[in-house]
């Protein structure tokens, strides 16, 4: 089984990310690591590569130079080789143009039976990249996939929906994008850690991949105005003589404001 | 500026999604403020129903869909939308955040080649155009964003608008006749919710959510009595720590990898405030923070907080709830 996973490095949390005027996440404003629900993707891959036999998986990451981190963590856990677009030319793309280079990324390793994704990234959360991809290399998708059985030439993926679940059966090659349910992702060793320390990924720019339309310019959806949130008052803090007390004078005030 | 507003309807069985129709009232007032129109595009079977309440949310024409999508699946969904926006034009289609909506839209974008702007939480229409309105960052940021492209696909975050209007005038009805196109993808199975009498996460204007302080499934007891005693508005919702641990169905949590919501009132217990949730349930009017730990960060964002145990503090609230709604 050839399989592509999709992976992105996010900012380590989200408290000290902030974006630049442009609407553009400032890298450099603070530490990054791989995306959580990448890591969910990465296991689903090993895990049926692992059960399937006889099979890769690569990794396939977009970002700046310091994004070659998130490759070699995937390798320590499982991953049989990378791929690493990295390009200036690539920031401030939208998932459209994102989609476009994955998509090439993807198209380049020949025929793939599978490709993974996270649901949604960390920090940009627009959950559209994988289902982007999916039409781009005209592949069937499920997205937002909490349970994958695995069939001759097929998938059974479990979605939740508003009101109860559905499961859809998914013939291969085709994309899915996980939710952090799926799985619980594997830790690396130390030895691993070290193993992966010596790979070697392919670097690629988006003219390697033959698209030309990223950046700003190129963005289909852009940013116009970036503020922050509207700050919130200081809270009230309720305190009573005991937990009846406090109760009550809570429920007191949610009245006086109307929340009640 | 004039815009041409289309909303898709979602529907199953016959029952449209309240979401979707929130959304078609949203788009009504942009029309009404800009001058333009809205057309509902309803897809599925038994759509007289659907028909009918979105015309009533406020949609000047709908488009009937019929013939092969008894059950979702992307492609003939994708295909459709993608004959019907390729003729019409219309400024934008407007869709809600669902997890078919999510699933369907940005494929459909990147069939149109369009931009795509997701999970808005407000739309605006200014002499820019059509601006979709998005919290990013979990919430530490707020961007305004355009789609260039005369078709522009935008998703809505389920809950963050008012409920749909249910007094419009009845919709000029078309019909189109679209054979479906092929599904390579095929429904094994649909599994309804377990109806437990509860309201959605997404409907309910009073969250009572729990936090991994809640210790385990028998802990969320005292949240559903509170919530109950708040009324058939309200409903249990959990962050992602009791969630993980398989205390609460995975449909319950709330955050970055579970719903974002939106109610008057959010009443978190036990839970710490990880940007994760706080991502989650920023949209919230009021919050109310029950925490043992004086600088748990939720009571940052908390109207009113309350430092204490909430297994002494919330059955003494849902009494205090139940005399003060006699």
């Amino acid at each position: 089984m050839q399989i592509a996973v999709l992976v992105k490095q996010v900012p380590d949390d989200l408290a000290g990310a902030r974006l630049t005027a442009a609407g553009v996440l400032d890298r450099a404003a603070g530490p990054a690591t791989t995306d959580p629900v990448d890591r969910n993707a990465l296991e689903a891959a090993v895990a049926l590569a692992e059960a399937a036999g006889d099979s890769t998986v690569t990794v396939v990451a977009m970002g700046p130079a310091s994004a070659k981190a998130v490759l070699k963590e995937c390798v320590s856990v499982g991953a049989t080789a990378g791929v690493h677009v990295s390009d200036e030319g690539l920031a401030g793309s939208d998932a459209l143009a994102t989609a476009r280079v994955l998509a090439a990324a993807v198209r380049r390793l020949g025929p793939v039976d599978l490709v993974l994704a996270g649901a949604r990234s960390f920090d940009g959360a627009t959950a559209a990249v994988p289902a982007m991809v999916a039409e781009l290399l005209d592949l069937p998708q499920v997205t937002t996939v909490t349970a994958i059985e695995a069939e001759p030439g097929a998938l059974v993926c479990t979605q939740v929906l508003e009101d109860g679940h559905a499961r859809v059966r998914l013939p291969l090659p085709g994309v899915v994008s996980v939710d952090e349910y799926v799985n619980t992702p594997r830790y690396p060793s130390v030895r691993s850690k070290l193993a992966a320390n010596k790979a070697v990924f392919e670097v690629l720019t988006a003219a390697d991949l033959g698209v030309t339309e990223v950046g700003p310019d190129a963005a289909r959806a852009v940013v116009v105005a970036t503020a922050e949130p509207p700050a919130r008052e200081p809270g009230q803090r309720i305190q009573g003589t005991d937990a009846r007390d406090t109760a009550e004078k809570l429920v007191a005030a949610l009245a006086g404001a109307g929340a009640l | 500026m004039s815009c041409t507003l289309w909303v898709l309807v979602e529907s199953e069985r016959g029952v449209a999604a309240d979401a979707s129709l929130a959304v078609v009232t949203e788009a009504r007032r942009l029309a009404d403020a800009c001058g333009g129109t809205v057309t509902a595009v309803a897809v599925g079977e038994d759509l007289d129903d659907v028909v009918a309440r979105a015309g009533a949310a406020g949609a000047h024409t709908v488009r009937r869909v019929s013939g092969g999508y008894a059950d979702y699946a992307t492609e003939p969904w994708t295909a459709a939308l993608h004959t019907l926006l390729t003729t019409h034009a219309p400024t934008a289609l407007l869709v809600a955040a669902t997890t078919r909506g999510a699933d369907v839209a940005p494929r459909l974008a990147a069939r149109l080649g369009t931009g795509l702007v997701t999970d808005c939480v407000a739309l605006e229409c200014t002499g820019d155009g059509l601006l979709g309105v998005k919290t990013v960052l979990g919430g530490a940021a707020v961007t305004r964003s355009r789609v260039r492209d005369a078709v522009a696909v935008l998703t809505v975050r389920p809950g963050v608008l008012p409920p749909a209007a249910t007094d419009g005038t009845a919709a000029e009805v078309v019909v189109e006749d679209l054979p479906a196109a092929p599904s390579r993808t095929t429904l094994v199975e649909r599994v309804p919710a377990e109806d437990t009498g509860e309201v959605a996460l997404e409907d309910a204007r009073i969250i009572v959510s729990g936090g991994r302080a809640m210790g385990g499934a028998d802990g969320f007891g005292v949240l559903r009595e509170l919530a109950t005693a708040l009324g058939p508005t309200a409903a249990v919702g959990a962050s992602r720590p009791a969630a993980d641990s398989g205390w609460v169905p995975v449909s319950l949590e709330i955050g970055v990898s579970g719903k974002k919501v939106a109610p008057d009132l959010y009443l978190a217990c036990g839970i710490s405030g990880a940007s994760q949730h706080l991502a989650g349930m920023s949209g919230s009017r009021t919050v109310v923070a029950i925490n043992k730990d004086p600088e748990a960060p939720i009571f940052g964002v908390a109207d009113f907080g309350v430092v204490g145990d909430l297994f002494e503090i919330v059955p003494a609230l849902t009494e205090a709830v139940r005399a003060h709604r006699g």
